[in-house]
């Protein structure tokens, strides 16, 4: 495989602005996981489609299906419909979206009963027919959470809302300033306990979705912390826009320029 | 579930689908003794085989001259060619017990003789040494005890692959088939009743794990109390997991073991356990405050750790008792063997205490003799994250390409191994068991409906049927929404 200045994971709106800027000077591959360009905001999306255009006129190379796994030694390991190969590249611009915080990081402990879910599994599963529970508790108000709470409304099941900080946004019951401490249940949720102020709160319920606390997604090995000629383009505010994706990706272009490795 | 055409009577039922159960039945598939293995839950490794340290120990601190001591001395020289024929990942690391106090640095002297009664090569070495042996470990140490025997094992890969060679070899294995009752001609035991039928059976073997003292009541056999034990812990990133070139333990105190940093065969590492004697035998709940305290003694040992590597909390439970390894024929069934007990040590001696029971057995009046045709290992399955060359993979399968879990690198081919496997996954977990996905840093935020379609496919379920785990009752969801 022919060696990249730049290796760009993810065709979001982010990786799409910030591969179609650099391609003006310099050989881009864009991979994403999924099938399709456009992540989160699917490839239909006007804006989208319009970067789509500008990174195969500046003839940026899109691997999609792909999925990138390793980031060794100025190399790549992908795994896709081509097969499994290493792809050398000056630096990689790690470009993966965001995800929730799962149980851990929140802290929630208690029993570890079916049932809780990660506002990004929650979105599929409804997405293909799946009734989460009727009685809902969803934690935290980001655009995962937003989502979440949206297909659970279409679905005609009654959600409760948890925000620790965060404003709400969405829904009708709110615990604001309320913190999910811990999970109960046998086989499935039974109920959770909230923490205010040294006060307790049960509430009876049979799923959790957790939405709260955006973390940059990593799931490259060697590029999960800080790596080795690894940028990344990652917008962790819990509620953003398209548009400030693209602009935010801009303004990184350049740097990725500046900082690039020799010429491919 | 392994189906084959069932023999009117079984020479053996194994009681008991943990890492000392599945022991046995492959031990026993060895031999022309026909067996059942029996387990209450949906899937293998459902108690303490899950939720524990995953360490094989080579005995340095157990009782000098117990049945412990000795079985574990017998089974630690056997891991390098067991797991090689399992498909089970191993490395014998080594350990280091660090001192960090003088008094605990007083100690290790103490600690060496102990090693040294068991057979146990051991060495005391310097702060400098055990800091050049292990460079993660605190500059406060004062010294540490370091024992080049002690090793890292998948306790969980361990159950399934002692239960594929055992079923490779004719065992039955039956999940989801917990022992209700027995019964008896002339004080010996005939049948084995389970909701789903009754099963004949010349010999039983109780290895229930904390439910062996129930076990031994519903037979009939002898009085004893078991408990669980609680352990908590962390599960920290493989980008901090795999800088650990040792297993890194405190210093023992006459009460407790203590806490210990542990690489883990897939590269994580885990801060760990707690010791709570627990009345509620399915107690596995966690408590932030309790791993509060479990991250701060892991830091005093290792400085490093940090919470921005933590991934996941759990809670395991080992089978508590007192005395431990009650391995023997039941004094008033003489038909019965005890494999119970076994506290926290059942990976570290399942090879020897399955060689135990069949000669107990044999004394009984089984009649078993081993069979020269009988397969020693089981077709391993290649996995992405550990392939030295992963791009020839996908010439053996090309559903290699596809990545499903992207956190452990797991494919769709590994999946659909775990999925039809002669024990094979029938929920989200049990592909989590056997290949890791929906385990890593993300939880399956990313993965888990992709699994949850895998399985669909695999177990002719609607997705929302899927069971989560091998608890009856947790499925995805609760039911198809009216679109």
């Amino acid at each position: 495989m022919l060696r990249r200045d730049v290796v760009v994971v993810g065709a979001g709106v982010s990786g799409l602005t910030l591969a179609g800027e650099v391609a003006r000077r310099a050989s881009v591959t864009v991979i994403d996981r999924l099938p399709a360009v456009g992540g989160v905001l699917g490839y239909e999306d006007p804006l989208v489609r319009e970067l789509h255009e500008v990174t195969v006129a500046r003839q940026v190379e899109l691997l999609l299906g792909t999925t990138a796994l390793r980031w060794v030694d100025n190399r790549l390991l992908v795994a896709g419909p081509r097969g499994i190969e290493w792809i050398p590249a000056g630096c990689l611009v790690f470009c993966g979206g965001t995800r929730p915080s799962t149980a851990a990081e929140l802290g929630i402990g208690g029993d570890r009963p079916a049932g809780v879910f990660s506002a990004s599994v929650a979105i599929h599963l409804m997405e293909a027919g799946v009734r989460l529970g009727n009685s809902v508790v969803v934690v935290g108000s980001s655009d995962w959470a937003a989502r979440a709470a949206f297909h659970l409304d279409r679905q005609g099941t009654h959600a409760a809302v948890v925000l620790d900080q965060e404003e709400p946004r969405f829904g009708e019951r709110h615990w604001c300033g309320w913190r999910l401490l811990e999970v109960h249940g046998a086989a499935r949720v039974s109920h959770v306990l909230l923490a205010r102020d040294g006060f307790r709160q049960r509430i009876a319920c049979d799923a959790v979705v957790l939405g709260a606390r955006l973390k940059p997604l990593r799931n490259v090995d060697g590029a999960v912390f800080e790596g080795p000629n690894v940028i990344y383009l990652q917008a962790v505010a819990e509620v953003t826009t398209a548009r400030r994706v693209e602009a935010f990706a801009r303004e990184a272009s350049g740097r990725v320029l500046a900082g690039k490795g020799g010429t491919g | 579930m392994v189906k084959m055409s069932p023999p009117t009577t079984f020479d053996v039922a194994v009681i008991g689908g943990g890492v000392v159960g599945t022991a046995i039945a492959m031990r026993l598939s060895l031999t022309t003794a026909r067996v059942v293995l029996l387990e209450a839950a949906d899937d293998l490794a459902e108690g303490a085989s899950k939720g524990n340290s995953g360490i094989a120990e080579c005995g340095y601190d157990t009782a000098p001259g117990s049945l412990e001591t000795r079985l574990i001395r017998a089974s630690s020289p056997c891991w390098e060619d067991l797991s090689r024929r399992l498909d089970v990942p191993f490395k014998r690391l080594g350990s280091l017990s660090v001192a960090i106090t003088d008094e605990e640095a007083a100690r290790l002297p103490h600690l060496l003789e102990g090693a040294q009664a068991n057979g146990v090569s051991a060495e005391i070495v310097s702060a400098d040494d055990a800091r050049r042996l292990e460079p993660m470990i605190s500059p406060e140490c004062r010294g540490a005890l370091y024992l080049p025997e002690e090793g890292i094992i998948d306790p969980l890969r361990l159950t399934f692959g002692y239960a594929e060679l055992a079923a490779l070899n004719g065992a039955s294995v039956m999940l989801s088939a917990p022992v209700i009752a027995f019964e008896k001609v002339d004080g010996r035991l005939t049948t084995v009743r389970t909701p789903g039928g009754s099963i004949a059976t010349r010999f039983v073997v109780n290895a229930a794990g904390v439910q062996s003292d129930t076990i031994s009541a519903l037979a009939g056999g002898e009085t004893f109390h078991m408990w669980p034990r609680k352990g908590q812990f962390w599960i920290l990133d493989r980008e901090f997991g795999s800088r650990l070139q040792h297993l890194v333990v405190a210093v023992p105190t006459p009460m407790t073991r203590g806490v210990l940093v542990v690489p883990t065969t897939h590269g994580s590492a885990l801060l760990g356990p707690t010791a709570e004697d627990l009345q509620d035998r399915y107690d596995r709940a966690t408590v932030p405050e309790t791993l509060d305290r479990v991250f701060e003694k892991a830091k005093a040992l290792v400085p490093s750790v940090s919470l921005d590597y933590a991934i996941k909390t759990f809670a395991g439970a080992r089978p508590a008792s007192d005395p431990v390894y009650r391995i023997k024929r039941d004094p008033q069934v003489a038909n019965l063997v005890h494999a119970a007990a076994i506290r926290s040590t059942g990976v570290s001696s399942s090879p020897a205490v399955a060689d135990l029971v069949l000669d107990l057995l044999q004394e009984a009046g089984l009649s078993a003799r081993d069979r020269p045709e009988a397969k020693t290992s089981i077709a391993p399955v290649p996995r992405l994250l550990f392939a030295d060359k992963p791009e020839f993979l996908p010439a053996l399968d090309p559903r290699y390409r596809q990545v499903v879990c992207v956190c452990e690198q797991v494919t769709a081919a590994e999946i659909a191994a775990a999925l039809s496997a002669r024990v094979p996954a029938r929920s989200i977990d049990g592909v989590r068991k056997r290949t890791r996905a929906t385990g890593g840093r993300c939880q399956g935020a990313v993965c888990m409906a992709g699994v949850s379609f895998l399985c669909s496919l695999h177990l002719g379920l609607l997705p929302e049927e899927i069971p989560l785990t091998a608890t009856a009752g947790s499925t995805l969801g609760i039911g198809h929404a009216a679109t």
